[in-house]
């Protein structure tokens, strides 16, 4: 196997095992905060921008830890794949191929810029 | 009682997606919008949030077999990713209407391809921007290594800014538009551009989830049980896979695809 393939197979691995520390945190969560005579759908038809900030504020306030704990497991979710791009410009950097680095550095920025969105749209 | 069902039909999605290389978003958004009355907003934010689980999941089971190419995967991930920003500026401004409407055609475009033969053509030639970051690469067939090359590198890298822009919108990974890029365009051969895009697929979903997650959007009451549900889904829909006859299943399926196509249009039409 190619040199960047086995290391990049090392970095999908630590990343699947992300995943499986993620999802527990996210059905723990689930499961702490689930109601079943509560609906939770009716909220959820009409659209109310509400950033997340807020939402962790209305949670703490009701003491809806178990939201707050999947809101965390989502939230490290979605940074895994920004992990395995960052892994990806340190290890082809590492590997002496700086242009295979800077394309990664690019996805990088667009990844950061991207969130970063969420912000202010 | 609705809460206790949307675990279980998310597994029954993963199921099926997994078992019809289809995405679990393309089944799990008519769901969420169409049955259980969700803003198409929050059902998008939630579905990509599945996508990021499964890709990112099964990466390291698409590198063993030595048929991603992962330079590839990157270069064409700054196509996605920039992508992802336009579109997710693009849904912000969107009504629900029109994002129900272009649910509906994007559904039905899905259909056509999954019924479309598709036809492996190798590139004889490499592109200078190939040879110049090494994105050429072998795979193995039969116990041989398989070289090729890959063709028009630039507009497959314009074809992943409009997946990202698709993935964006709809919530999906746009695993058929990175495939027609890769395989129809590029002329990567198809288990190649089948493997990449998977591997792929968690950083376009990842580039809007972001966005949609610091806006609030991604809502733990319905993204916990669709990403758990179809995490499993997969995983059982590819163990049973090898056993099944998924020819028959596959048209089957296509033909409620069209239905739902046609329900979503009109959703938006309708209001």
């Amino acid at each position: 196997m190619r040199n960047v393939e086995k290391i990049e197979l090392k970095i999908s691995r630590f990343l699947g095992r992300g995943v499986m520390v993620a999802g527990m945190l996210i059905f723990s969560g689930w499961l702490l905060s689930f109601n079943p005579s509560k609906d939770p759908f009716t909220p959820l038809q009409v659209y109310r921008s509400y950033s997340l900030i807020n939402s962790f504020q209305l949670f703490v306030m009701l003491d809806e830890w178990g939201n707050i704990l999947s809101t965390l497991g989502l939230g490290f979710l979605i940074c895994l794949p920004v992990l395995r791009v960052l892994l990806s410009v340190m290890l082809f950097y590492k590997n002496g191929e700086k242009k295979m680095a800077l394309i990664a550095a690019i996805v990088l920025v667009g990844l950061f810029l991207s969130f970063t969105q969420g912000l202010w749209v | 009682m609705l809460a206790l069902i949307l675990f279980p039909t998310s597994i029954i999605a993963g199921f099926f997606g997994s078992l019809l290389g289809l995405g679990g978003g393309v089944i799990i958004v008519p769901i969420l919008t169409l049955y259980f009355k969700v803003d198409i907003r929050y059902a998008v934010a939630a579905s990509l949030i599945s996508i990021i689980a499964t890709s990112s999941g099964a990466a390291s089971s698409y590198l063993k077999d030595h048929l991603t190419n992962v330079r590839l995967a990157l270069v064409l991930e700054i196509g996605t990713v920039f992508g992802a920003i336009t579109g997710f500026m693009l849904a912000t401004s969107l009504k629900s209407n029109s994002l129900f409407i272009a649910f509906g055609l994007f559904l039905l475009f899905s259909a056509f391809m999954t019924l479309r033969q598709k036809k492996e053509k190798l590139a004889e030639k490499n592109h200078p921007w190939a040879e110049k970051l090494q994105l050429h690469s072998s795979y193995p067939e039969r116990g041989n290594w398989i070289k090729y090359n890959l063709e028009k590198v630039p507009l497959g890298l314009i074809i992943m800014y409009f997946a990202g822009i698709f993935s964006a919108i709809l919530g999906i990974g746009s695993g058929i538009f990175k495939m027609l890029a890769m395989d129809g365009v590029m002329k990567t051969p198809l288990k190649v551009s089948s493997a990449t895009s998977n591997f792929m697929i968690g950083v376009t979903a990842a580039a809007s989830a972001g966005a949609y997650f610091l806006r609030g959007d991604i809502k733990p009451e319905i993204a916990s049980p669709v990403a758990i549900g179809i995490i499993i889904g997969a995983w059982l829909g590819a163990k049973v896979m090898p056993k099944l006859k998924v020819s028959s299943l596959r048209i089957t399926f296509i033909g409620l695809m069209v239905i739902v196509a046609v329900q979503m249009i009109l959703k938006g039409i309708n209001g």
